[in-house]
This record gives C-alpha cells, structure tokens and sequence, in this order.
C-alpha cells in the first residue's frame, strides 16, 4: 500500500512537471516560434506606455534574453525555492511559491489568488455536492424506471444542460429566478466566518447553475452504469437472496455504478476549483476564475501562467486522491496491484 | 399426487409442485413459447434432475420458480407452489420471503455471481438477517461461519473476511451453496452449478451438494444440459426439448431404458470414459459411410514407431511468471509449466489433460510460440522456434493453428465470419479477394455450415456454430499442427459430440496433427492417440490413451478418473464412494 502511495506521488510530481513545461513552451516558445524578437516579446508584456527602460527592465526579469532551458529553470526554480526581482533599484523577495508580479497591479500573484481562493473554494465545493447528489439520484430513478415519463423528461433535460452554456443558463437563471420571481437574492459572496446564512443564500444562484450542467452529465452516467449493473449475474443473485428491490439497487446495483463516476467527479473537482471561469463571470464572483479572465484580456502573463499552474495543481491533485480512493471503492483494484 | 411411474417412496406432500406451466415471451415477431404445459413435483428431501440443451426451457423455469420471472417480459400461465406458496399469484412481498427461505438458487457461473466489491461474509450475512430480522448481527455472522464450514471453506472464521476475487471458482460455488442454505431453505434449487468447473471440482461440487440433501433434508433440483452429471445425484429425471417435458420417470429408468428418441440421442452424445479411441473411430468412420458399427475395433495406430521424424520435439520446457509480492515488492518466481518433454509425430493426436492451473494452457500457448519460453526448447519440423523472433516466427504461422476456449469471445463482433475465416490468408500475404472468399465459402460448408453464412456476424451463431467457424478460420491455411484449448467446454454434450465428430473428420481429412487440450478426460480419451496427464506444471503420467485409462499409474490421474461423471447412476455412487476414500486420506484445504 505503502509503495502504491508513493508510486501515485512521484507519478503526480512528474505529471505537475511536464505541465509546467507545456505552459512555459506556450508562453515563451510559441511567440519566438512565430517570429517574436526578445523586444517585441517583452514589449507585449510591459503595458501600455513601453519606454525603452521599462522594455529592458522586463527582459532582466523574466530571462528573456538567456538560452530557454536556461528560463526554464529559473521559472521552475521560482516556484518551488521563490526568487528575487529588482524593479531600478530596489530588489525584492518573491517568496516560494513564486509565480512573479502581475504586470498590471504588481502584486505578488500567489498572494494574490490566495485571496480568491475561498470564494472559489465555496463556489466549487457547494456545487459539487449538488450536481454529485441530484446526478446521481436522477440518474437512480431513470434508471429504475427506465422508459417512463420521469426517465425521459430528466434524459431531455440532462441533454439541454449538457448543450447550454453557463452564460446563457446564467443569464435566464437571473432574469427569472432572481428579477421576475424573486426568488434568490442576487450572487454575492459573504465569508462563511462572517454569516454562514449569508453565504449560503448568496451563493445558491450560482451553485444551482454550475451544478445544472455537471449534474445532467452525472445523470447520464450513473444511468448508464445503473443499467449495465442492474444486468449482472450478482443482482440477480442478490434477488434470489430475498432482499427488497430498494437494498438490491441502493446497495447492489449503485455501488459498481458509481465507481467509475468517482473518476470524473475528481476530475471535475479539480478542474472547478482551479476557478469556474464562466460562472464567476456571469455572476461577478471576484474567484480564480474571473482573476485569470481579467488577466487573459489584459495580457497579464505572470497571473495566466499561475493560474493555469494552480488550476492544475488542483486537478492533479484531485486525481490522486480518486486513485488513493480507488482500493477502498473497489476491492479488486488491491488485488490488481 | 405423485404419478404411480415415478415409483417416489415420499408419500409426503411435494414441496415443489408445478401444473401446466406455460412461459411466453412476446416479440416482435410473435411469442416465444419457451415452456408450454410443463408439470412435475419434488417430495421434501427429494431430488430431481432437468437435463436438457440451451434453448430447452430449463433456466427459464428455475427463473419461474423462484418468482424471478417478475419484472421482465414474461408471462407465465399455470401453477407454481413452493412450500405452500403459489408463486404465480403471490405479492411481492410473499416471494421475497419465499425466496432465500423456502427456496434458494446456486447459479451457474460462481464467477460473476458474487457480488465483488463486498466480502462473502457481508453478503451470508444479509441473507440471513433479511429473513431473520430479529437476530442480531453477531448471531448471524456465527450463522455464517458455521455454514461456510459446512460447505468445506477452510478457516471460516478468518475467510469471512475476504472478497470473492480471493477464491477460485470452485470456493465461490462453496460460498453461493453457502449462501443458499444460510436460512436452511426446504429446496435448493442448482442451475447449472458445475457447467464453469473442472471435471474434479464439479465432482466436488456434486458430492457437497448429495451430502447436504441427505444431511438437511432439503429437496434438490439439478439442472443440467450433462444427463452424466445428474445421474449420481438425483432419483428422479426430467428431461426437456423446447420448453416441453419429452421424458419423465425415475432416473434408472430413464437412462437404463429410455422411452424419447430424444433422451436416446442426449445419452449417445455423452462422452464415456470406457469408450477407447479404436472403438470410438470405427463407429465414426462407419457412421460415416452409413455401414453398420463393426464388432471388432481397428488394431491402434503405430504412431511414431516407425522411426519418422517427430513433426513436434518439445523438451524440458519451463515457463516463469513473476509474482509481484506484498508490501516491500519483492517478487516471487512461478513457473506455470515446469520441465515438460514430449515428442508429436504426424497424424497422431496429443491429448493434454489436467484442472485448471496445471498449466496446460500455458504449454499450448508456448507451443504456438504465442509466449517465449523461460527455458527448454521447442523443435518443430526440424527448426528450433524456442527463441525465434516474432517477424521469423510469422511465415511458421501457416503451420500452427490454434482454437480457443470460448466461441463467444474468440471471434471478433464487428467482423463477419467470412472476413474471420479469410484474414488469416490476408495476413499470410494473399491479395487475391475472390480466391479468399471462394476458399472460405469451400470451407464454411466443409465444417456444416452454408456458404451464404460468410455475410453474417458472429452474434447470428450459437455456441456450437461458432465453434465451427473458429475451426474453419484454424484450417483455412492448411496448417500441420492444430492446437485445440478446451475447444469443447463451453458447449452443450449433444453440440459437444458434433464438433467433436467434425474434428475427427477434419484430421482424417486434412492430414492434421492435433494437440486437444481438455480438463474433461472422456472427451480426451475419445479423441486422442496418447495422453498426458499435468498436474502442477508438470507431466506426472503419460503413454498410449488406453493404458493410461484402464491402468493409471499416479494417483493423480486415478483422482481425475473417479470425478469424472458416468451415466449409469449405482456406479456413479460408487465413484462418489471412492472419491471419498482418496479424499480421506487429504487435509481439508486441498479441497478446491
């Protein structure tokens, strides 16, 4: 087990790696590959007044005038022991994990996305439960009741919200549930530790949206699994047994069904809390996400490439948990190993 | 109640009694009548056997039986009593109080028939607490325990705790009877319990599941598509052809004298053990050209005494799996098949026999050169092909064939039978699509199957016709030397004794040399020239196939001899006897 572990952990250090270095070869390679000379680079990245100073200045920090292995190093050496910058005279200390300084604020951007964290955080994990709960019970019941009215209704709409993005489902969501009907204050993030109330009512609005779209995916999953399983020999089995219709689902036929959903769920974990970019868009929910838009259209390279980094470090790491997970979920997995 | 040529000596009332039962299955191309007025009843502590082929209509009335017709499309017609409850009419909730208490089922595959993400000890349990709802759980796992015990699961108390994947098949088919008696049910219903086992755990199976009859007291149906398995086990017999009952009376009768044409042909495709070779390939052969079955046999073919070269020279062969070990990693040598030598010469018929993990697999895969082996040599035609890379290995190809186990699985679905059969000659270098089909076609009708067939997908075929095909697309490059892995397991006897003929055929006719890989040695025994017995990965007998029969040597090969299933059922209980005495003399855990 122990070794199991550990083969997981060095496998996820090395995954964090490579995705390292996709994002430096996106960022610095693909320009120089385009024709982009170190000045017109570094240009791209100073703002919108660039004097000649200013143009040097951002060569020295970010490398851009060394061999590419050479950055490379220094950018990976920044994250994992921090590095220091020297703005004209002054220099300073950029603690580990450091992705550098936004272009445009000059904040350090760990800190930075620190601070976003919890609304994301709070964002992410609230929907999670909802989608993971109502998927799996839609998808319980249509299975059991395959071809009725309810299995086909819920299969329609699990499509829909596969097919409708979140600014469209968002904005409907807003003009209905929050203007027309009033029935959700609208979307605003109060701390947990300052009013729990207040943070679940000014959070249901987003969470109902973000979970719409992943719970249909999970409705369909866990459909399908459920039927898959509802046909082998051990239900039928479990049948002969004399057990109530419900223990045979809830107990023999869900369990095989939602191994294969714990997949995607880590998956999906990961991926929402490295920033639900449209949902906190649409809602203005000041989270990772919405950081990482706002850096997108401003060109604000160090705060794109530490997002991307964190959004990854988050699905890695919820991978790892899911494979951790796995032996407990399924027995036969141990034997395997 | 009981009809007068039964001869029952229970005068009590039946516990299982079943009137008229009619089963239909509607589709879109009509109903399918797959049981039509069926009766027949079972005495407490009675046993009863259901023989019949697939498609007879015999796991559709086990299904009826216990109330698991509910919830698919079947409509049943007739009258279902099982201890006093009518299964037909009955609520949900009176069959599910039925079923487990009354009535319990072992199925067929013992593989898939436990449930894998909890241990067997989870699953006894919820048996028993679901029809003893006031036991506590602590009473129940005691429950648990004792009858795991009673099955012959060794250390019970400590095998409670491990999941299904931790035991072989035939342990698993312990803990499902296991799981049926839990609640001491007054029937015990087995459908097919020992079709997946070998022919020694099926003995195994068959001696635990006579014992617990007559111990409990419990009522048994058996249902087989092997009159020879039920033979031993049961008084009396039912014999089914679709969805009807042909045959009904006390199992001497019925296999000392049977009335049906129908029981005549199952009991003819039985393989027997005391059938030689000679005589069995005189009958072929006379069937063949429609004379009457000579008295006296051939005189047995002079195989590799003439001084020609082996076509096959295999020595010392071993073959080395790593076994990954536990916490730290350290792994362990196991050598599946371990210093195994033989020599094969044309035209003669090797056959190999042992249970599962004795390795007789493992040495036909390595024959095929499919694996490399660890150490040893293998010499065929001549050239050594012990080492030979795969690229040198491809045109030798041409020479070895093989077929598999499972016809469900071995052909590809996607592909038609004519594009399975032809893609051998396409991957030996023929461009030619006209002259591939055209070869296919000659073939597809030389193994009993139309030429017209080389559209259709495997799906369209049952068991025995795949089998076929996967004969076929072996042939198709006249190849020399024939592996057959348990070509046979997975069919019914009557489909088993045809493809059985077809191969004898298809050897006289194609000059072929066989290896027949079986754990079955009436089928083995029918079919080959000479025999090697595994055991453990390694031969422990071997010679002509009629000395090896009529005077084993090792005890192992006399083990494997007194599981295997005779019609006549006094002696089957007296092989049931000296079963018992070898196994005497053995610890528990030997038991498999």
């Amino acid at each position: 087990m122990l070794r199991y572990i550990l083969r997981r952990l060095g496998a996820s250090v090395v995954l964090l790696l490579v995705v390292t270095l996709m994002t430096f070869v996106i960022f610095y390679v693909v320009p120089r590959l385009a024709g982009r000379t170190t000045e017109q680079l570094a240009t791209m990245y100073v703002g919108r007044a660039p004097t000649e100073a200013a143009i040097q200045a951002t060569i020295q920090r970010l490398n851009l005038d060394q061999p590419l292995v050479l950055q490379f190093w220094e950018f990976v050496k920044g994250i994992v022991v921090g590095a220091e910058y020297t703005f004209g005279n002054d220099v300073v200390q950029c603690s580990a994990p450091c992705f550098g300084y936004s272009f445009q604020t000059y904040q350090e951007v760990f800190p930075a996305i620190l601070d976003r964290l919890p609304v994301t955080f709070s964002l992410g994990l609230g929907a999670a439960v909802l989608w993971l709960l109502g998927g799996v019970a839609v998808g319980v019941v249509s299975a059991v009741k395959k071809g009725s009215i309810f299995d086909r209704i819920s299969m329609g709409l699990a499509l829909a919200a596969v097919s409708l993005p979140i600014f469209f489902t968002g904005q409907l969501a807003l003009a209905f549930l929050v203007h027309d009907w009033d029935l959700f204050p609208n979307a605003r993030y109060t701390p947990f530790t300052e009013d729990p109330v207040a943070w679940a009512s000014g959070l249901m609005l987003p969470w109902l949206t973000l979970a719409f779209l992943h719970a249909a995916q999970y409705a369909r999953q866990t459909r399908a699994g459920m039927l898959e399983t509802m046909g082998e020999d051990y239900i039928r089995t479990a049948r002969a047994k004399g057990l109530k219709e419900s223990r045979v689902i809830l107990k023999h036929a869900l369990r095989p069904a939602l191994t294969p959903i714990l997949t995607i769920f880590g998956l999906d974990v990961g991926m929402v809390l490295g920033g639900a970019v449209l949902t906190e868009q649409v809602y203005s929910l000041n989270g990772i996400g919405r950081y990482a838009v706002t850096a997108i259209v401003q060109s604000d390279l160090p705060v794109i490439l530490g997002v991307t980094l964190f959004g990854a470090f988050f699905i890695v790491l919820c991978n790892l948990a899911v494979d951790l997970l796995y032996p407990l979920v399924d027995p036969r997995v141990r034997a395997a190993r | 109640m009981t009809t007068p040529e039964t001869g029952n000596r229970n005068d009590a009332l039946p516990v299982v009694s079943v009137r008229d039962l009619s089963i239909t299955f509607p589709t879109a191309d009509g109903d399918v009548h797959a049981v039509k007025n069926l009766s027949f009843e079972v005495a407490q502590g009675g046993a009863l056997g259901v023989v019949g082929e697939s498609g007879s209509g015999k796991s559709v009335t086990s299904l009826a039986l216990m109330g698991l017709h509910r919830g698919t499309r079947a409509r049943i017609s007739g009258e279902i009593r099982i201890a006093g409850t009518d299964v037909v009419t009955a609520d949900d909730r009176t069959i599910r109080a039925m079923r487990g208490n009354d009535i319990a089922m072992v199925f067929q595959d013992p593989m898939s028939s436990l449930h894998p993400q909890y241990t067997i000890g989870n699953q006894l349990v919820e048996a028993y607490l679901t029809h003893r709802p006031g036991a506590g759980k602590a009473e129940a796992r005691r429950r648990a325990v004792e009858v795991l015990d009673r099955v012959g699961i060794p250390e019970p108390a400590r095998r409670i705790n491990s999941y299904p994947h931790e035991f072989s098949g035939g342990m698993r088919q312990r803990v499902l009877i296991a799981m049926g008696l839990v609640c001491e049910p007054k029937v015990l219903l087995a459908d097919e319990p020992t079709t997946a086992l070998d022919v020694t755990v099926q003995a195994q199976i068959l001696d635990l599941l006579d014992e617990l009859r007559r111990d409990l007291g419990m009522a048994l149906i058996l249902v087989s598509h092997d009159l020879a398995v039920v033979a031993g086990s049961v008084d009396e017999v039912l014999v089914m052809r679709k969805g009807e009952a042909v045959e009904r009376g006390d199992v001497r009768r019925v296999l000392g004298s049977p009335q049906h044409p129908y029981t005549r042909q199952l009991l003819a495709a039985v393989p027997r053990v005391e059938v030689t070779r000679a005589q069995r390939r005189a009958q072929l052969r006379a069937e063949r050209e429609g004379r009457p079955v000579p008295v006296a046999a051939e005189p047995p073919r002079p195989a590799g005494q003439t001084g020609e070269e082996p076509l096959l020279v295999v020595r010392d062969v071993r073959q080395r799996f790593r076994i990954r070990g536990g916490l730290f990693g350290s792994s362990t040598d196991f050598y599946a098949v371990d210093g195994v030598s033989f020599d094969l010469y044309r035209g003669e018929t090797l056959g190999v026999v042992g249970e599962s993990g004795s390795g007789k697999s493992t040495l036909s895969r390595m024959v095929m050169r499919l694996l490399e082996p660890t150490e040893g040599s293998i010499v065929f035609q001549g050239r050594d092909i012990t080492h030979l890379p795969e690229r040198k290995m491809r045109p030798l190809r041409r020479d070895i064939q093989m077929v598999f186990q499972n016809p469900y699985s071995s052909l590809n679905p996607r592909m038609t039978v004519g594009e399975s059969i032809g893609a051998p000659l396409r991957i030996q270098g023929e461009r030619n699509s006209k002259l591939i089909r055209s070869r296919v076609q000659e073939l597809l009708e030389r193994v009993g199957l139309e030429p017209s067939h080389y559209n259709r997908f495997p799906h369209a075929f049952s068991g025995g016709q795949r089998q076929r095909i996967a004969i076929a697309r072996a042939l198709i490059l006249r190849p020399k030397l024939v592996i057959c892995d348990e070509p046979v397991s997975a069919l019914d006897v009557s489909t088993q004794d045809q493809v059985l003929r077809l191969l004898a055929e298809l050897q006289e006719d194609f000059d072929l040399t066989l290896i027949f890989v079986a754990h079955d040695l009436a089928v083995v025994r029918q079919i080959s020239d000479r025999v090697l017995v595994m055991c453990k990965g390694k031969i422990v007998e071997t010679g002509d196939s009629d000395e090896v029969y009529e005077n084993p040597q090792h005890p192992y090969t006399r083990q494997l001899l007194a599981a295997a299933p005779v019609l006549d059922p006094d002696e089957a209980r007296a092989h049931r006897a000296e079963r018992a005495r070898l196994r005497g003399g053995q610890p528990q855990a030997e038991a498999v």
